[in-house]
């Protein structure tokens, strides 16, 4: 996931040979957005192409990397895994629920690539089988995607490197090629955001000095705000946790694929909408794990703040509304979504660029089930399907079923 | 796929007449037809309700055929239709005719037999008769039932016929975080052809939890498809055009102990890897396979796995 995070997230042009490009800061902590800036023909579509390679531990047989919150930018796009040393190699993405596609290997080589991925966070799972014998598997990743120059040449893209373990990065515009160092040592830096399986396997060991992947979030400036941000929907009782936990649930697929800050911020919004009174709770270094963290706090009619953390499962916590005394302190609380992504930066919160989070006109309802309480579809900017990709193949699986019975299968140019 | 087998099942749902309500055979509505093989796949509750029009599909389970297999159906009609004559018509199965037939949709169906009419058959003294149909070329057709020489279904029923059988095998008892391997082996026709494989899983309990309840006002833009899935919820109204943006919402009421696989293959047997999670509730799930070709559907299945 990771890698495919990195793929997108680092840039790449490669347009034409005289395509020139800058990446600022080239050695950002983790967190940092890192801007990548280049001059190209005027509304000359510019293509930016990264790639990086990793040896994934094999254990007992097996080898697994697994990556949650990975963002794909906008299309058109493409994503490149290859594996050396595997009998197979398969592709989880998870879509509100895991969908794997196996790709066959031969001679200890498997290879998968997609155009067209749907932009949005997902979580990825790589694993499969090692050849007999192997200690390590090499997996190359490779992201491709697009940006258009301006009316003056200029154009820009920005990732998002939360979440993005320490490392080199080459990013290649045409012949010219950057490196990005995300952490100040690119030795023996851990992974951040990966999750691991019961396998056993261990975060991937960088090749040559652990290059690993950025997260590309978008082209052009920080995804603002939408605006309006916050709607009415069906109303919960405010006073009531219970009914807190039934919208928590409603929601649950839709966020499924969001980090820790963008949940804490969609169930912000969500929430409010419903009629909870919530804010956000912000500790720099969260449990003295040198990590911060966001949750929510939900306040009650007589003043009570009820601690609501919709990644309790990650941090540990024992359930939504968690009692332990890492919860009791914070170093600044916001009110509103401005006022957390004024310290917090908008890219950190910036759930509303995940497609299934904000999806199409779904309707989530409670437990109750007697009305729909309904997220707004105002800010899905991007519904293209290409020819292709992986929806396309889907949607070609859906024409034939349904072709002839007289239903029509659509395909969207974007 | 998923969703065809649900859309399926929501077309085996429809094709219950509600004209009738005197029948005092296995439904007391009456006059639907029931389809008997071993191949079966089990269907949601689907009911539909209209201002003029209810009911609600009694049968469990609906049987797909393969090719050449013979095809055993029972017709339960209302009582009062006790010794009348009908006969049985075959036709393609078409969205429009067939959601009029079942009351879905107003106006008449407009079916033709264009694969065979079969009959006369005499009802019994409670409106019901037995039926057979000579095996069929893979393919959807739809069953119509209708008085002799009448053009007005009667009940009408959706038919599935596969290219061929096909053996599904997976370890009946999977640990929730493993990952359950399925492999589809078909009997034979594949001959190298590219094919789609693809397998669904579900618990058994979410899988009797959702449920389809169709409404409108009798056409097809104002026919609305309500799918609920626990505390989840969606509808499709029925002018909907099937692409991304449906497929990204109905994945979204998908219970959360569910996952699918896909492969892509021109060997009759593939091993699809479904990605179980250690939180993934114990117990039977239902294991829902399917192989897809250019042409049509080669084979479906659906069996049971125990989660612990």
């Amino acid at each position: 996931m990771r890698i495919f995070s990195l793929l997108f997230l680092l840039l790449f042009a490669l347009v034409s040979p005289m395509t020139a490009f800058e990446v600022s800061p080239i050695n950002p902590n983790p967190g940092d957005p890192v801007t990548i800036r280049g001059v190209a023909s005027p509304g000359e579509e510019v293509r930016l192409r990264s790639s990086f390679e990793m040896d994934i531990p094999v254990v007992n047989g097996k080898y697994e990397y697994v990556a949650t919150g990975v963002q794909i930018p906008q299309r058109p796009n493409r994503l490149s895994v290859a594996a050396n040393n595997v009998d197979d190699l398969k592709v989880g993405v998870r879509m509100g629920i895991w969908v794997t596609m196996p790709v066959r290997a031969s001679g200890g080589v498997a290879s998968v690539s997609k155009p067209d991925v749907p932009p949005g966070r997902y979580t990825l799972k790589i694993f499969g089988e090692a050849l007999p014998g192997v200690t390590t598997v090499s997996v190359r990743v490779d992201a491709e995607t697009a940006v258009r120059a301006g009316s003056d040449g200029s154009y820009q893209m920005v990732m998002d490197t939360s979440g993005v373990p320490e490392g080199k990065y080459n990013i290649r515009a045409g012949r010219d090629e950057k490196v990005v160092m995300i952490g100040r040592s690119p030795v023996g830096a851990g992974m951040y955001g990966s999750k691991l399986s019961e396998i056993g396997t261990t975060s991937p060991r960088r090749v040559e000095e652990s290059p690993e992947s950025g997260r590309l979030i978008d082209a052009g400036p920080p995804t603002p705000i939408p605006e309006p941000y916050y709607r009415e929907m069906k109303r919960g009782d405010s006073e009531n946790p219970d009914d807190l936990v039934r919208y928590f649930n409603a929601a649950r697929n839709r966020a499924a694929n969001l980090d820790v800050f963008e949940k804490a911020a969609f169930y912000e919004y969500y929430l409010s909408g419903c009629g909870f009174s919530v804010s956000f709770a912000y500790s720099e270094n969260f449990d003295g794990s040198s990590q911060d963290h966001l949750w929510l706090l939900m306040m009650t009619k007589k003043g009570e703040a009820i601690n609501v953390d919709p990644s309790y499962s990650v941090k540990g916590a024992s359930s939504l509304m968690p009692l332990e005394p890492r919860y009791s302190r914070y170093d600044q609380r916001f009110e509103v979504i401005y006022e957390a992504a004024e310290t917090l930066g908008v890219e950190r919160l910036a759930w509303w660029t995940d497609e299934i989070a904000w999806g199409s006109t779904v309707e989530v309802t409670s437990t109750t089930g007697e009305e729909a309480v309904e997220v707004s579809e105002d800010f899905v900017v991007e519904k293209s399907v290409a020819k292709g990709g992986f929806i396309s193949w889907i949607r070609d699986l859906l024409t034939q079923a349904f072709a002839k019975i007289g239903l029509a299968v659509t395909s969207q140019v974007g | 796929m998923v969703i065809c087998l649900c859309l399926l099942c929501a077309g085996a749902a429809a094709a219950l007449d509600h004209s009738y309500s005197n029948d005092t055979s296995l439904n007391a509505d009456g006059n639907w037809i029931e389809l008997q093989g071993e191949n079966s796949i089990k269907l949601p509750m689907v009911s539909l309700s209209r201002a003029s029009v209810n009911w609600t599909y009694p049968i469990a389970s609906h049987p797909v055929y393969h090719e050449s297999q013979m095809i055993n159906a029972t017709f339960f009609g209302s009582r009062d239709l006790a010794n009348e004559t009908i006969e049985v018509f075959v036709d393609d199965l078409a969205y429009s005719s067939f959601m009029r037939a079942v009351d879905v949709l107003d106006g008449p169906a407009n079916f033709t037999a264009t694969f065979g009419t079969f009959g006369p058959y005499r009802l019994n003294s409670t409106g019901d008769a037995s039926f057979s149909l000579q095996g069929m070329a893979a393919g959807i057709y739809s069953i119509y039932v209708a008085f002799e020489n009448s053009s007005w279904p009667l009940s009408a029923s959706p038919l599935l016929v596969t290219e061929t059988d096909m053996e599904v095998s997976t370890p009946p008892v999977t640990s929730a975080g493993d990952l359950l391997a399925v492999k589809v082996k078909l009997d034979d026709g594949y001959d190298g052809r590219p094919l789609t494989y693809g397998t669904f899983i579900v618990s058994a309990e979410d899988y009797r939890a959702l449920t389809f309840n169709i409404t409108g006002d009798g056409s097809r833009p104002g026919t609305v498809v309500n799918l609920r899935w626990n505390e989840e919820a969606l509808s499709i109204l029925g002018d909907s055009d099937i692409g991304w943006d449906l497929l990204a919402r109905m994945l979204m009421i998908f219970p959360r102990d569910s996952a699918a696989a896909l492969q892509d293959s021109v060997d009759g047997e593939v091993t699809l890897y479904m990605i179980t999670e250690d939180d993934w509730a114990p117990g039977a799930y239902i294991l829902t396979s399917i192989v897809l070709s250019q042409e049509g559907v080669v084979g479906l299945n659906q069996t049971e796995v125990m989660i612990v």
